[in-house]
């Protein structure tokens, strides 16, 4: 008789395809092509809670698309991502919104509104999302600012503070409503050593301090060493190498070898992109007859 | 057989790609309507002082350039019309000419244009640039509509404001019409304005102001569409700003002609006056 009692899942747990708690970012089967170009090839991966994770590889390996089906910025052809197990691809824009909120961007170029002072945009997801009183954001987005150390910059326009700030101030908005996980698209694109390394100190302690699951997309190998817990390389849409920097740096993978070596000898196709450009810088028949 | 395969192939994508942009716009569009609508009554979808801001930007200071125009046009109109109308009847009669014309087709047609070239060219030229530095995403990814946010506001300030500007534009068209009118060709005040009581009525005036409403949507809609879709660089955005005013423009006098003929309709069943 009691192997006939049957239990209700309560009502959060009905959509259970789309949970998965253990992790705070779940890819499953992703795949994702622009006409004939595969860029992202039957991904799969999981990413804990509460560590900073670097997704790093050539250029046109898929890690900006890969990021933008992470953040639900366009859809796959196939698969599925979870945030938090919640399905940011989900069909309803309340589902989509709810997975939204666990997770804040810090976009390449910063994204911030231009029209809005540095203030303002902080205070932008917060307004959208709480009932809060305006006391108590302005106390919010002061905190924030100056957890990036901006807080003396709060009336300032976009255009009027150096890319640095930006990116700080960037950052601020992204953790504005204390999300669980922080995207970065290229942190350290356009900025100098030490602000690399402010920027970098940052997605530590906010990883550390705050709890936050970190995701940074980068080609900077300093930073990659200074920050990863773990680090993920692309190479053709495929996952290549997935390790601790320790394991990146010991790795006798050619692919890994080439890429932090700077190589433009191997099996990255570099030479072939070399060839290509002097067959257009010189013309094939120039080539064909200085190989004669 | 291969070059036949592949131009129904071409045809095939072709008509693909055309009604995909047209399902995008006609979401767009309603998105646009819908936030602008729930705006009003919901202040989270977009921040009220940005309608303000777009009202003072599309309305306030489109102000100067539409009474310049207005008063311009009003008086070329007479100077061009009333030498040829002098030879085959009364010179009075140009009042009656420029008040049903400007009231019913050039005040709203050339409001229009002046609003698609000075309004909507900075609508594609703003939003085109927002998306190219990745702000539109940006909104996106804080789970805020970015159709709502973005567009909403401006879709109402248009709406509000075109109409304001084509009154304007008629009046100026009118005073710069009655002036050269009277100054030029030394037609009579009460001549003037009687032939003006007795040509003009008020529909002229309300389907003016209707057909400048539409205009509005046309506007709004086809430059805010253009720059939401810019992708790239900002190279791309001068395409797309220039393309938003050509499809404007179209659509615009395309529209001015179906409306007349819908008016003309609607006067034979004696609809409308």
């Amino acid at each position: 008789m009691s192997g006939d009692v049957r239990i209700e899942l309560p009502e959060a747990r009905k959509d259970s395809h789309l949970r998965s708690d253990g992790a705070a970012i779940s890819v499953d089967r992703l795949d994702k092509s622009y006409d004939d170009n595969h860029v992202i090839n039957d991904m799969s991966f999981e990413f804990e809670r509460g560590k900073v994770y670097v997704i790093m590889g050539p250029s046109g390996c898929g890690k900006s698309t890969l990021l933008r089906q992470m953040i639900g910025a366009e859809p796959p052809d196939a698969g599925k991502v979870l945030i938090d197990g919640i399905d940011i691809h989900s069909p309803s824009r309340k589902v989509r919104d709810e997975a939204r909120r666990k997770f804040g961007v810090l976009f390449q170029s910063s994204a911030l509104l231009n029209g809005l002072t540095v203030a303002e945009n902080v205070a932008l997801p917060i307004q959208r999302h709480t009932d809060l009183p305006q006391s108590t954001i302005d106390l919010m987005v002061k905190l924030k600012l100056e957890l990036v150390g901006m807080g003396n910059a709060l009336d300032k326009y976009p255009y009027e503070i150096s890319g640095g700030m930006k990116k700080r101030a960037g950052l601020a908005r992204a953790i504005a409503l204390d999300p669980a996980i922080v995207f970065y698209d290229e942190p350290s694109a356009g900025l100098d050593p030490v602000m690399i390394g402010v920027i970098d100190k940052l997605i530590k302690d906010l990883t550390s301090k705050l709890g936050i699951t970190s995701v940074v997309i980068t080609h900077e190998m300093p930073s990659i060493f200074r920050i990863a817990d773990e680090v993920l390389m692309l190479f053709k849409g495929r996952i290549v190498f997935r390790g601790s920097p320790e394991g990146l740096r010991n790795s006798s993978d050619p692919l890994v070898r080439q890429f932090l070596k700077g190589d433009p000898e191997g099996p990255i196709n570099a030479p072939r992109q070399l060839s290509e450009l002097s067959e257009r810088l010189i013309g094939p028949s120039a080539r064909q007859g200085g190989a004669q | 057989m291969a070059a036949a395969t592949d131009l129904i192939s071409s045809v095939g994508a072709f008509v693909n790609r055309y009604i995909a942009t047209f399902g995008a716009a006609v979401r767009f569009g309603g998105a646009a309507i819908m936030y602008g609508v729930l705006g009003v009554f919901n202040k989270r979808i977009y921040p009220r002082h940005d309608l303000i801001v777009q009202m003072d930007y599309t309305g306030a200071r489109s102000t100067p350039i539409m009474v310049l125009l207005g008063f311009l046009v009003g008086a070329s109109l007479v100077i061009q019309t009333t030498p040829s109308l002098a030879r085959y009847g009364p010179a009075e009669l140009v009042a009656g000419v420029v008040g049903v014309s400007v009231l019913r087709t050039l005040g709203p047609l050339l409001a229009a244009i002046i609003f698609a070239g000075r309004v909507g060219a900075g609508f594609t030229a703003e939003l085109g640039t927002m998306a190219v530095s990745e702000e539109i995403l940006a909104l996106d990814t804080m789970g805020i509509h970015p159709v709502g946010y973005l567009v909403a506001p401006r879709f109402l300030a248009a709406c509000l404001m075109l109409p304001a500007c084509t009154v304007l534009f008629d009046l100026s068209a009118l005073v710069g019409g009655y002036l050269a009118g009277t100054q030029q060709f030394g037609i009579s005040h009460e001549s003037w304005m009687d032939v003006t009581k007795r040509f003009v009525n008020l529909s002229n005036f309300t389907f003016g102001i209707a057909k400048s409403f539409v205009f509005a949507i046309i506007i709004t809609l086809t430059c805010c569409f253009k720059g939401f879709n810019v992708r790239g660089s900002g190279m791309e955005v001068g395409r797309a700003t220039m393309q938003a005013i050509v499809i404007s423009l179209i659509l615009i006098i395309f529209s001015d002609f179906v409306l007349s003929m819908v008016y003309n309709f609607l006067s034979k069943l004696g609809i409308v006056g």
